[in-house]
């Protein structure tokens, strides 16, 4: 039970030291400092579940490592829901939309839809790409340099193709013939 | 801790996860947050007091294998539910991405990129999105819910608690503000 409980608050944890982690240290971007905090506590967690739960405990083996896996899924998942809900703080048009009407109180349509051209906001999204060093504009050519956005790119798009919404398919067709 | 819990609370998930697939593979759900939750959360439950019911299943009578098991189906449902809204809505980072990884190793021009990806339809679909449940229609605009002024609140307020302020406009989109 008291396995259940540490894991339970496994975000507080991740949260508490992301507090730290923010004021302490202003040398990380704001999805950087929220991954440390995760790592750290996770390392926090392991030693509070070795010491409260694991320690002296005799256990089989195939049961140590049901109860290993069991936690590292348990905790990554839950700490995964939190970074998730603290990107959607720094990333997301629906919440950077909603905080902007809650500052005016009542916006008109042609105020919140952009009214000016795609390349303008193409190249607000270029230049944060870039700054997460998962593209690098070489030569005026935006080439890959990272992998990591571009495999979650990967997942919700079968994640998206099994569910049924068509949303990449167009993409898809553009991108097997493009004019380079 | 017995391997079978970990395996019923991966199967739950697995079974809830198929069900939900099948259902969005026959005909979406109107209201998909709702049917997501009843899928995830209060079908399970249902299951488990039916066979607590019946008295079948032998772990269900602990209750600390109930909430072992309970827990990991949980923990899983709230991560896929919390990341489905990004695979329903199409990423403009994720978009660009994908069109500059299928023109690799040549990459793609600044004016490449643009003919594929098209934002002002993305912030359309995003304002379709925030009218089903944080903001309304008033007159010729639009106004936050008492739902948007609560989740915009409690955003400040966990930001606060971060020492992060709240990301302008201007830092998603350097070079114009939205407003």
């Amino acid at each position: 039970m008291i396995m259940l409980i540490l894991l339970v608050s496994s975000p507080i944890l991740a949260f508490v030291v992301h507090m730290l982690v923010s004021r302490l240290s202003r040398r990380f971007s704001p999805q950087m400092g929220a991954i440390v905090s995760i790592l750290i506590a996770q390392i926090l967690m392991a030693l509070l579940l070795y010491y409260f739960v694991f320690h002296g405990c005799p256990t089989k083996t195939a049961e140590l490592v049901s109860a290993f896996l069991y936690c590292f899924i348990v905790y990554n998942a839950l700490t995964y829901t939190y970074f998730h809900l603290f990107n959607m703080t720094e990333t997301s048009r629906r919440i950077r939309t909603a905080y902007e009407l809650e500052k005016a109180g009542h916006l008109h349509v042609s105020d919140i839809v952009p009214v000016y051209g795609t390349t303008d906001l193409i190249d607000g999204y270029l230049e944060k790409v870039v700054a997460l060093n998962q593209l690098t504009c070489k030569n005026g050519r935006y080439v890959l340099s990272g992998r990591l956005f571009y495999y979650a790119a990967l997942v919700l798009k079968a994640l998206s193709y099994i569910l049924g919404f068509q949303l990449y398919s167009t993409l898809s067709k553009l991108s097997k013939t493009p004019e380079v | 801790m017995s391997p079978v819990l970990l395996l019923y609370g991966l199967t739950t998930f697995v079974i809830c996860f198929c069900i939900h697939l099948l259902l969005w593979r026959i005909r979406r759900p109107g209201n998909e947050v709702l049917a997501l939750l009843l899928i995830f959360f209060i079908m399970p439950l249902l299951v488990i007091c039916f066979l607590r019911f019946l008295d079948r299943v032998e772990f269900l009578s602990h209750p600390v294998n109930l909430a072992t098991v309970s827990l990991l189906h949980l923990a899983l449902s709230i991560a896929y539910i919390i990341t489905y809204p990004a695979a329903r809505a199409t990423s403009p980072t994720l978009k660009i991405l994908l069109v500059v990884a299928s023109a690799m190793p040549n990459g793609l021009t600044r004016a490449e990129i643009v003919k594929y990806v098209d934002v002002p339809e993305l912030f359309s679909n995003c304002l379709k999105d925030l009218e089903c449940s944080l903001i309304a229609r008033e007159g010729d605009g639009f106004v936050l819910t008492w739902k948007g002024k609560l989740a915009v609140r409690l955003l400040i307020l966990f930001r606060r608690m971060l020492g992060l302020q709240i990301p302008t406009v201007d830092k998603l989109f350097p070079h114009k503000g939205l407003l």
